[in-house]
């Protein structure tokens, strides 16, 4: 008698708990982490070869100061499971991939909500990595740059050097890129694992000449030529004294972008989208809160 | 069971098959559940954003007396246009350099990745229209309900409908006045179809900005032209004046006509919004 | 007078112990689980062994290009696409295809003769433990048999320059097990670019070793070339741009090869046996190749958007059975543990050609897929008081998938992902009086997902499924059976058609409710009957962006119906030779098809019919298809095509059909020697 109701209530116990079961939400138990890397590539730590050009330009960087906060780590749902309110500071023509931040202790799912910004910061939010140095720091705080870089551009013998620096507060919202050949959306964490997403920074974005076509090319004349009183040097003021109606009509489109009419906004402009995923991946261009 | 239940069981079941075929081909669920969405018609619609009088970056006070279009094909897409807000303020001598009022906040960082998404709504059929004389009604498309924030416009060569004559090979005609001090021209400016084409080789705008709607029920879509884009950045100094009254056509080699090129490109200059019915 | 004396009996001859083997069926483990015998199977006319799957309660089967590409397969509320939502078995192989490069579970039954279908046993939803991968809407096992004694050879001729030839054997002492058979069937096809030819050949040997084990070989080989018409849109069609019959892209089309063979190992059960095993090792070797083009000249307007894509594995696998009597609550206890293994190597390729000359324009997939799923199972079944049955199982899946990717940026991009599935599967069977049987039901099963859609580490590589199902069967013996039953299914995370990216995409979670009827008679010996109805609501679970909780899933028809009907009365007898009519109708009803934007495609309501007489050694039959001739269309899908060059695309997703067959009709004529 014992047996046959222990099994039948078994049974019925087996439907019960199975049948209220709910399969979405339920931790694991299982964790892992994200860590955040940055890099510069070649393009940065070595030079834009001629090749690259389509006028056959060629860019060397000497600074490349980039400063990359707020990273948050979230769900689908939205939920947050890891952010970082500092701001990073990466001179990216140091050679190799300097760590940012990791997160450990997370679940281990998909986090398919990743985002970063690349904004000014206050002098007291920044933190050095690689190879900035605190007096780089100083002038990205007092200038409110969120970019700055220092560079040569050279063809045929002849150089010009510039100096720029660019303070837009810009959000890189639901970024995605590869993981092993699939694309990805955020983060996957394993089970003991550690998922490691480079924050890439392309060199190359200064010198695009389109904002939105899928077709844009890397271009130097335009700026080899903005340098007006021929000293060499390449300012940003000069660059915004080049209205783009003077260039030739096939180049230098702006697409939707509304507001650049000369050199300097456009290149202002090509200052916000420099921040990549994984390597190729892309994040939606945004303003933060 | 006996025999005859039997048979009854086989006949009446197939009966059963029977009447409910026929009541099947009457049925009709869509009253009560869907699957999500629905379509919808949309009229079409194109007009001026603003008047057509004007003042550009270099004080030049234009008025246009005839703005011809030649379209082609119109998309709409729930994808957003390339976002414009964070820009500083610009030194150029733009008057344009506000807030776009129809800002939307996403869209892709990389050059080139404007993402068009899912397309919401179309309207196929090749026309032309004159917008001065007052809005001009395109032909009816469709599309299905959502989210609709950015559109594709394409422009068509050689002209069809009521103003092909007008507009012959070229996708664009404008004439109007200009003046500045004591400065007047009667200008006369083209575009053709190999000045608008896109990186594909299509005389298409992309990314251009719908008014962020939820359609759910048919309406019109009524496309903005805003001539002031085409025209933000022309220095008319150098056309010539006028001898006849007539509109004098400037040559594609003048500065304000390298401008105007580069204004009709730009898809600032063509938005849209949705109104329900 | 005393009576006479008995006549003396001569010694009785020593007897040979006659080997019998019982086979019964085992009791159903759901109320809607139903066994189609080949009687009801072959009551209406089929073309394939695909077509056969319509008798089977709630199913609704569509071919969309080319009488040679699997079958897609509709299912209480599933659209299981060409085979992903439904674990098909074939001889006792797996007819799925995991990771096929056209559909995660792809299941082509092209070499199938319909003549060899011996029975179809289906399980609709997950109750049994032996129901494995592809398990979500539910389960077919076909059996193949062939009856008639001795040699048959038929021939075919009909519409469409349709022409076949049938031969098969089977020896008179052996079981209808014991079989050869052969196929070669060509047709010019109904329209424009639907021509087809396929050869088959099974051949299933079942032998007797030894006392009380069994053995049984088989081997099957098949080849198949089709072209195809692909899909139309309907609104071109309708405002008469296009005839209905056109081929919009001439060069779709493909070719399909399989070659099986099973061994099977299965100790007899008779009564007195307390233990019974079987073991049944598989090899298939699979080569596909299909060429399409959904949308013309949609992505680009230059080359046109034909793909190629090209599949070929390799499988090997096992399944194993224990069971043991035991005499607990009842002599008839018993516990069942089992196994199953399947390793599949995969190469796949998909390309994107030119329409102008075939050249490959873009190399889309290039990639190499090695999966294996191990599952062990066990189930207890107790009958209490003589007339409470339970049982209660728990399978345990281990999946693997390792996929290399040749096109990758970085050549060489190789991913594995490993998780494991829990599925406990129970069922209570009350007999509440003679032949009349209450049964409720629940399980878990999981849907696999294509091996290149995991990221690398992916520890839960799989959708998880809930099913439940309450019904009632009732039977008086093979002379009648009713089964009604309602049912449950849920999803965690579901895959819909997307008709703006056409291809399947994940939604979150759905569920499906419904219920199925199915009545089964036999009044008389020459007459049998099977009518089944089906009604299922498919609905999203949850809300998102882009649905509410409750909208209906687009696709899966929500009424399918069936009835299959055959009269086989002797009429007289001829020179000593029975004269037999043989007369067979098959209904289908397909209706209330949910489409995207809350449309709802066409009903289909369509007649099968076979009318024939045997005069023993000879048979001549005529069957019609489609006997209405009406005009239908029998897949249907919306999204967005331009198959105009040149012309300013259509962006907005449509309604694109293949066209359904015509009347058609075939005459056979049969020789059995």
């Amino acid at each position: 008698m014992f047996k046959r109701c222990s099994f039948g209530s078994l049974v019925l116990s087996a439907f019960a708990l199975v049948a209220c079961g709910d399969d979405t939400g339920t931790p694991s138990g299982e964790e892992g982490a994200i860590t955040f890397t940055s890099w510069g590539e070649e393009y940065i730590e070595q030079e834009i070869p001629a090749d690259i050009f389509e006028d056959g330009y060629s860019i060397h960087y000497d600074k490349f100061l980039v400063l990359i906060s707020n990273i948050t780590v979230a769900d689908e749902e939205g939920n947050v499971a890891a952010s970082d309110e500092n701001a990073y500071l990466i001179n990216h023509t140091e050679a190799g991939v300097k760590e940012i931040v990791k997160f450990e202790g997370l679940e281990a799912k998909n986090y398919t909500l990743v985002h970063y910004e690349t904004s000014p910061a206050a002098r007291e939010k920044i933190q050095l990595v690689g190879g900035a140095t605190e007096a780089d720091a100083d002038m990205m705080a007092s200038e409110q740059y969120h970019v700055y870089i220092e560079g040569t551009l050279s063809k045929g013998g002849e150089s010009k050097t510039f100096k720029w620096g660019f303070g837009i507060p810009t959000l890189l919202d639901e970024c995605e890129g590869e993981i092993d050949g699939k694309l990805t959306e955020g983060a996957v964490v394993t089970s003991g694992g550690d998922d490691v997403i480079e924050l890439t920074i392309h060199g190359d974005h200064f010198f695009y000449d389109d904002l939105q076509s899928p077709d844009a090319v890397v271009r130097g004349d335009a700026v080899f030529n903005a340098d007006a009183d021929m000293d060499d040097v390449v300012t940003q003021a000069e660059l915004a004294a080049i209205p783009l109606v003077d260039l030739p009509a096939n180049q230098y489109g702006t697409g939707g972008v509304e507001g650049v009419n000369d050199l300097g906004a456009f290149v202002s402009f090509l200052s916000r989208t420099i921040g990549h995923f994984r390597g190729e991946g892309e994040c939606f261009l945004g303003s933060p809160e | 069971m006996k025999l005859h239940q039997k048979f009854l069981a086989t006949v009446g079941s197939v009966a059963l098959l029977l009447a409910l075929s026929s009541f099947a081909s009457c049925a009709d669920d869509s009253e009560t559940n869907t699957t999500p969405g629905f379509r919808v018609t949309l009229e079409t619609r194109a007009e001026l954003l603003e008047g057509p009088t004007f003042t550009n970056a270099f004080d030049w006070e234009i008025t246009l007396s005839k703005v011809y279009v030649s379209s082609g094909a119109l998309y709409y897409f729930d994808g957003s246009p390339i976002e414009s807000a964070a820009l500083p303020a610009p030194e150029s001598e733009s008057k344009l350099g506000f807030l776009n009022p129809f800002a939307p906040s996403v869209a892709y960082a990389h050059p080139g990745h404007y993402q068009a998404g899912e397309a919401k709504g179309e309207m196929l059929e090749a026309t032309s229209f004159e917008l001065v004389a007052g809005t001009a009604t395109l032909a009816t498309g469709e599309g299905t309900s959502g989210l609709f924030r950015s559109a594709r416009f394409t422009f068509n060569s050689p002209a069809t409908g009521p103003n092909a004559g007008e507009l012959g090979d070229k996708v664009l005609v404008v004439e109007g006045t200009a003046v500045k001090g004591a400065l007047s021209k009667i200008f006369r400016l083209e575009g053709g179809e190999a000045d608008v084409l896109d990186a594909a080789n299509e005389p298409a705008i992309e990314g251009s900005t719908f008014d962020e709607v939820d359609v759910q029920s048919d309406g019109v879509v009524t496309i903005h032209f805003n001539p002031e884009v085409w025209f933000d950045q022309a220095e008319l100094d150098d056309v010539v004046d006028s001898s006849d009254g007539e509109p004098v056509l400037v040559p594609a080699d003048d500065r304000a006509a390298k401008s105007f090129v580069r204004g009709i490109k730009k898809s600032s200059a063509i938005t849209f919004s949705f109104a329900a019915d | 007078m005393a009576p006479p004396a008995p006549p003396p009996t001569e010694p009785a001859e020593p007897v040979e112990p006659v080997t019998v083997r019982i086979e019964g069926q085992k009791k159903a483990g759901a109320a809607s689980e139903t066994v189609i015998e080949r009687d009801v199977a072959h009551a209406a006319p089929h073309k394939s062994g695909s077509d056969l799957l319509a008798v089977v309660p709630g199913v609704f089967v569509t071919q969309h290009s080319g009488q040679g590409k699997a079958h897609q397969i509709f299912l209480r509320g599933f659209d299981a696409q060409h085979g992903q939502d439904v674990e098909i078995w074939a001889g006792g192989a797996p007819v799925n295809e995991v990771s096929n490069l056209h559909g995660q579970g792809y299941a082509d039954m092209h070499f199938i003769m319909p003549e060899v279908v011996q029975r179809v046993r289906a399980l609709p939803g997950t109750y049994d433990v032996q129901q494995g991968d592809f398990a979500v809407a539910g389960s077919m096992f076909m059996d193949f048999g062939y009856e008639e004694p001795g040699f048959t050879g038929s021939t075919t001729i009909g519409s469409f320059f349709e022409r076949r030839m049938f031969l098969a054997y089977h020896p008179e002492s052996f079981d209808e097990e014991t079989f050869a058979a052969f196929e070669a069937q060509a047709t010019n096809g109904f329209g424009p670019n639907r021509a087809a030819r396929r050869i088959s050949t099974i051949g299933q040997l079942g032998l007797d070793v030894g006392q009380d084990v069994h053995l049984r070989l088989q081997a099957s080989f098949y080849a198949g070339r089709f072209d195809s018409a692909g899909v139309i849109p309907l609104a071109r069609v309708q405002s008469g741009a296009i005839d209905p019959f056109e081929a919009l892209d001439p060069n779709q089309g493909g070719d399909s090869m399989r070659a099986q063979i099973v061994a099977e190992i299965t100790q007899q059960k008779d009564d007195e046996s307390r233990d019974r095993y079987s073991v049944a090792p598989f090899f298939i070797a699979r080569d596909l190749r299909l060429r399409n083009n959904f949308t013309g000249f949609l992505i680009d307007p230059v080359n046109g958007d034909g793909t190629q894509q090209t599949n070929e594995a390799k499988t090997f696998g096992l399944t194993g059975r224990y069971a043991r009597r035991f005499d607990w609550l009842s002599p008839r206890d018993e516990v069942e543990m089992g196994v199953f293994a399947r390793s599949d190597w995969v190469d796949q390729r998909q390309v994107r050609l030119s329409g102008v000359n075939d050249r490959v324009i873009e190399n889309i997939v290039d990639a190499q897929i090695r999966a294996t799923n191990v599952a062990g199972f066990v189930s207890a079944e107790l009958t209490a008081v003589k007339r409470i049955r339970m049982k209660a199982g728990l399978r345990v899946d281990g999946l693997f998938y390792n996929s290399l990717d040749k096109v990758a940026e970085e050549s060489g991009a190789e991913r594995s992902a490993m998780g494991f599935h829990l599925g406990p599967r129970a069922t209570v069977d009350v007999l509440a009086t003679t032949g009349l049987n209450f049964l409720a039901s629940f399980g878990t099963g999981f849907r696999s997902p294509q091996a290149r859609s995991l990221a690398n580490g992916e520890t839960s590589p799989f959708t998880e499924v809930v099913s439940f199902e309450g019904g009632a069967r009732y039977t008086t013996g093979p002379d009648l059976a009713v089964n009604v039953a309602g049912f449950h299914t849920r999803l965690d995370n579901d895959l819909v058609f997307d008709e703006a990216l056409a291809r399947n995409e994940p939604v979150g979670p759905t569920e499906r409710s419904g219920f199925v009827g199915t009545i089964t008679s036999r009044p008389t010996p020459w007459l049998v009957s099977q009518t089944s109805v089906t009604f299922t609501h498919a609905s999203f679970s949850d809300s998102d962006a882009d649905h509410q909780a409750g909208d209906l899933l687009p696709y899966a028809p929500q009424i399918v119906a069936r009835a299959d009907i055959a009269a086989s009365p002797k009429l007289t007898t001829m020179l000593s030779r029975a004269l037999v009519m043989k007369a067979g109708l098959g209904l289908s009803l397909v209706a209330l098809r949910p489409l995207p934007f809350s449309e709802l495609g066409s009903n289909i309501f369509q007649a099968d019919a076979t009318l024939g007489v045997r005069w023993k050694e000879i048979e001549i039959k005529g069957d019609f298809f489609n006997l209405l001739d009406s005009r239908w269309y029998d897949g249907e899908f919306t999204y967005a095509s331009n198959f105009e060059q040149g012309e300013a695309a259509a962006l907005v997703p449509q309604r694109h059909v293949s066209l359904g067959n015509p009347i058609t009709f075939f005459a056979t004529a049969t020789a059995y020697l």
